[in-house]
C-alpha cells in the first residue's frame, strides 16, 4: 500500500461512495459501519458527521482512534486513513456547511427525516494509503479555471462602479462555467440579503430578498461560511412559497411581490459568502440542475473570486465617499400635460412605490426613487449625483456607500425590467438620469397596499 | 444467530466492509468479496483477497476477532455481525461460483443506482490469488439501518425480515 497526501483525495470525501469506519472497543472487539459524510478540512484534517450516539461513536471517544475506507467516485480507487478523534463541533461554520451538505445527501437518498446533524466530529489524519486495486479513467470535466479567472479579475479590476463589476461578475462567471449566477448584496440592518443582479434563471428576481439564516445564501451569510450541496435539498431552497410563509411569521418587511430567482429543478448549489473584516458585504450564489455539478475545487475557485470581490467592493465605496462635489443643473422639460399622468403612490410606512397601481419596489430603493420623483415633478430636475443622494438624511442610508449604488443597481433593473414609463440610466460616473415620458401624479399614502 | 430467510440478504447485492484489531487496538479495514451464511445460521463466511488487506487478515490469524457489515446501497438497509474466526482456508469451486454470483448481483444492484458494470465490478476488491475463505461464529448480530433502532442487537434468536 502507498502512501498518499490527503489533499489529492479530496474527490473521495464528498459523499458520492458512502465510506466505511472502523473503530475498536476498550475489550478489543472491532467495529464496522458506514458514515454519510466525510468533509475535508485541510491537507491534515477531516470531519465526519455525527448523526446518532452508535457504538462507532462510544468507541471514538474512549480511544480517539478510527480507520476510515474512502472510494474515488469516478476510477474507483480505495484509501484507507487512519484518524485520531479531536473535538464535536456542534455549531458555527464547520457545523452549519456540514449540516447543509448532509440534508442533500438525506434527500438524495431517501433519509430526510432521518438524518439530523448532531455534531461534526473532527479528526486529524494521521496517515492515508492506496489500497491494491484496479483503477479506472478519470475523465476530466474540462474547466476554464485559472486563466480565465484571472481575465475576469482584470476585467472587474478595471470597473469604476458597482454596475459595471456586477455585468462583468456574472459574464465572467457563465464563462467558467458557472451558466446560472447571482448576486446577492446583505442589508445588515434587517439582517437579510436582496438579489441584486443574476444571469440564467428563468426570472432575474432583482430584489428579491431572503433572510439571513435561511436558505442556501442566507446560511452562507449567517455562519461565513461557503455552503455547498450537491444534490437537491428542499429546506434550503428559497421557493416563492417559503418567502410568503417567512413574510407571514417573523419577517413582516420582507420583500415579496418580487419572486426568486430559481431554476425549475435546482439540484447543485454553492453559496460563497463575500466578507470583509468579519463583515458580510454579499453572497455569490451558482446553481446547477445536475447533482454534483461542484466540487472542493469550485470552493476554492468562486472563495479567491469571493474575496477580491470584497476588496473590490470596499475600494469602490472608498473611492464613492471622496468623490468630487459635482453641479448639476441639467434641468428638463417636463412631458406634455396632454399625456394621461403616471399615478404614482407611495406609501411612507414601508416605502414602497406603486406607478398605475404596479409594484416596483420598497424599502430604500422605494424611498429613493420617490424622492428623484419629487425632484423631477417640483423642480424639474433629471439629473442626480450619487453623492447627493448618499448625503441625504432623509433616505436613511446604511453605513457603507455601495449599498447605495446596490440600490441604484437594483431600482434601475427594476424600472428597466417591468418596461415601466419612467427609467433609470446612467449618466456618467456617480450621476444618474430620469427619463419619463409622461406627466407624473404624486399621491402620498398613510397605508401600504396589500 | 441468522435465521434462513436472511441468508440471502448477506450474500447478494450488499456492500461488505469488514474489520479487524491488532495488539495495539490499531483497526483495519477492508472489503469482502462476497460471504455466505453456513447452514445453520451460527457462522459466516467472508473472501478475503490477501493482496487488497494483508494487515487485516494478519489480525484474524493472530487474535480472530472479527466485525463485517453489510449494507444494500438501494435501500440503506444494513446488518453487523460480529464474531471469532473459526478457519481460514484457500478458496474451494463453491466459494469461486458464490463469489460470482454475488459480483453479478452487486453489479445489477448499482446498475438500479445509475452506476456502469465498469464501475461497480472496480469498486470491489479483484479476486487474486491467495484469497482466503475466513469462516467466523457469530456472536452478534446489530441491525444499523439509519433511523432511531440503529445499532441495536438482534436477539441471537433470530433476525426480524
Amino acid at each position: 500500500m502507498r502512501s498518499v497526501a490527503l489533499a489529492s483525495i479530496r474527490r473521495c470525501l464528498d459523499g458520492a461512495i458512502p465510506s466505511g469506519i472502523a473503530t475498536c472497543d476498550a475489550e478489543g472487539t472491532p467495529n464496522v459501519a458506514f458514515i454519510s459524510q466525510v468533509r475535508y478540512l485541510d491537507p491534515q484534517h477531516i470531519a465526519i458527521s455525527y448523526q446518532f450516539f452508535n457504538k462507532t461513536r462510544r468507541n471514538i471517544l474512549h480511544n480517539f482512534r478510527a480507520t476510515l475506507d474512502v472510494a474515488d467516485p469516478q476510477t474507483a480507487e480505495r484509501y484507507h486513513l487512519t484518524i485520531q478523534y479531536l473535538r464535536t463541533e456542534t455549531e458555527g461554520p464547520l457545523f452549519e456547511a456540514m449540516k447543509a451538505h448532509l440534508a442533500g445527501i438525506a434527500s438524495h437518498t431517501g433519509m430526510g427525516n432521518v438524518f439530523k446533524l448532531l455534531g461534526a466530529d473532527v479528526f486529524r489524519v494521521l496517515n492515508v494509503v492506496q489500497v491494491e486495486g484496479p483503477k479506472l479513467a478519470r475523465v476530466e470535466v474540462s474547466r476554464p479555471g485559472f486563466a480565465c479567472l484571472n481575465q475576469l479579475m482584470r476585467d472587474m479590476d478595471a470597473c469604476e462602479d458597482l454596475t459595471a463589476v456586477c455585468e462583468k461578475l456574472l459574464a465572467g462567471l457563465s464563462r467558467l462555467g458557472y451558466p446560472t449566477s447571482q448576486l446577492l448584496v446583505m442589508d445588515e440592518q434587517a439582517r437579510k440579503l436582496f438579489t441584486l443582479t443574476s444571469l440564467g434563471y428563468p426570472r432575474s428576481g432583482a430584489g428579491a430578498e431572503i433572510p439571513v439564516g435561511f436558505g442556501v445564501a442566507g446560511v452562507a451569510a449567517q455562519a461565513q461560511t461557503v455552503i455547498r450541496i450537491n444534490h437537491m435539498a428542499q429546506e434550503y431552497i428559497y421557493s416563492e412559497a417559503v418567502q410568503r410563509s417567512f413574510a407571514q411569521s417573523n419577517f413582516p418587511n420582507l420583500e415579496t411581490r418580487i419572486t426568486p430567482p430559481l431554476l425549475d429543478q435546482v439540484a447543485s448549489q454553492l453559496a460563497v459568502p463575500i466578507v470583509h473584516r468579519g463583515g458580510v458585504l454579499a453572497v455569490l450564489l451558482v446553481e446547477s440542475e445536475s447533482d454534483f455539478a461542484f466540487s472542493y475545487d469550485d470552493e476554492d475557485l468562486l472563495s479567491v473570486l469571493g474575496q477580491w470581490l470584497a476588496l473590490k467592493m470596499v475600494l469602490l465605496d472608498d473611492g464613492l465617499g471622496h468623490e468630487k462635489s459635482e453641479e448639476v443643473a441639467d434641468l428638463c422639460a417636463p412631458p406634455l400635460a396632454l399625456e394621461k399622468p403616471i399615478l404614482v403612490q407611495y406609501f411612507e410606512r414601508n416605502d414602497s412605490v406603486f406607478l398605475d397601481h404596479d409594484y416596483v419596489i420598497k424599502g430604500v430603493a422605494g424611498c429613493i426613487l420617490w424622492r428623484l420623483l419629487e425632484e423631477f415633478a417640483h423642480n424639474q430636475r433629471c439629473e442626480f449625483t450619487n453623492r447627493e443622494l448618499r448625503l441625504d438624511p432623509s433616505l436613511r442610508l446604511p453605513e457603507l456607500s455601495t449599498n447605495l449604488e446596490a440600490r441604484l443597481i437594483l431600482l434601475q433593473n427594476r424600472l428597466a425590467e417591468k418596461d415601466f414609463p419612467i427609467k433609470l440610466i446612467k449618466a456618467g460616473r456617480g450621476k444618474l438620469r430620469l427619463c419619463v415620458d409622461r406627466p407624473l401624479r404624486l399621491v402620498k399614502e398613510e397605508e401600504p397596499q396589500t | 444467530m441468522v435465521p434462513e430467510h436472511m441468508f440471502n440478504f448477506f450474500a447478494q447485492r450488499v456492500s461488505i466492509k469488514v474489520a479487524a484489531r491488532d495488539k495495539a487496538f490499531q483497526t483495519w479495514l477492508g472489503q469482502a468479496a462476497g460471504c455466505q451464511i453456513e447452514p445453520g445460521g451460527k457462522a459466516a463466511t467472508l473472501f478475503l483477497p490477501e493482496a487488497r488487506m494483508p494487515e487485516l487478515l494478519q489480525c484474524l490469524r493472530e487474535n480472530g476477532t472479527i466485525a463485517a457489515v453489510f449494507c444494500r446501497p438501494l435501500n440503506h438497509q444494513t446488518y453487523q455481525l460480529k464474531g471469532k474466526v473459526q478457519a481460514i482456508r484457500p478458496l474451494a469451486d463453491s466459494d469461486r461460483a458464490a463469489i460470482d454470483a454475488y459480483l453479478t448481483s452487486w453489479v445489477e444492484e448499482l446498475a438500479e443506482l445509475g452506476f456502469g458494470e465498469d464501475y461497480a465490478r472496480a469498486i470491489q476488491p479483484p479476486v487474486s490469488d491467495p484469497t482466503w475463505a475466513v469462516t467466523f461464529r457469530i456472536e452478534a448480530v446489530f441491525d444499523q439501518t439509519p433511523g432511531p433502532k440503529a445499532g441495536t442487537a438482534i436477539p441471537q434468536v433470530g433476525l426480524n425480515p
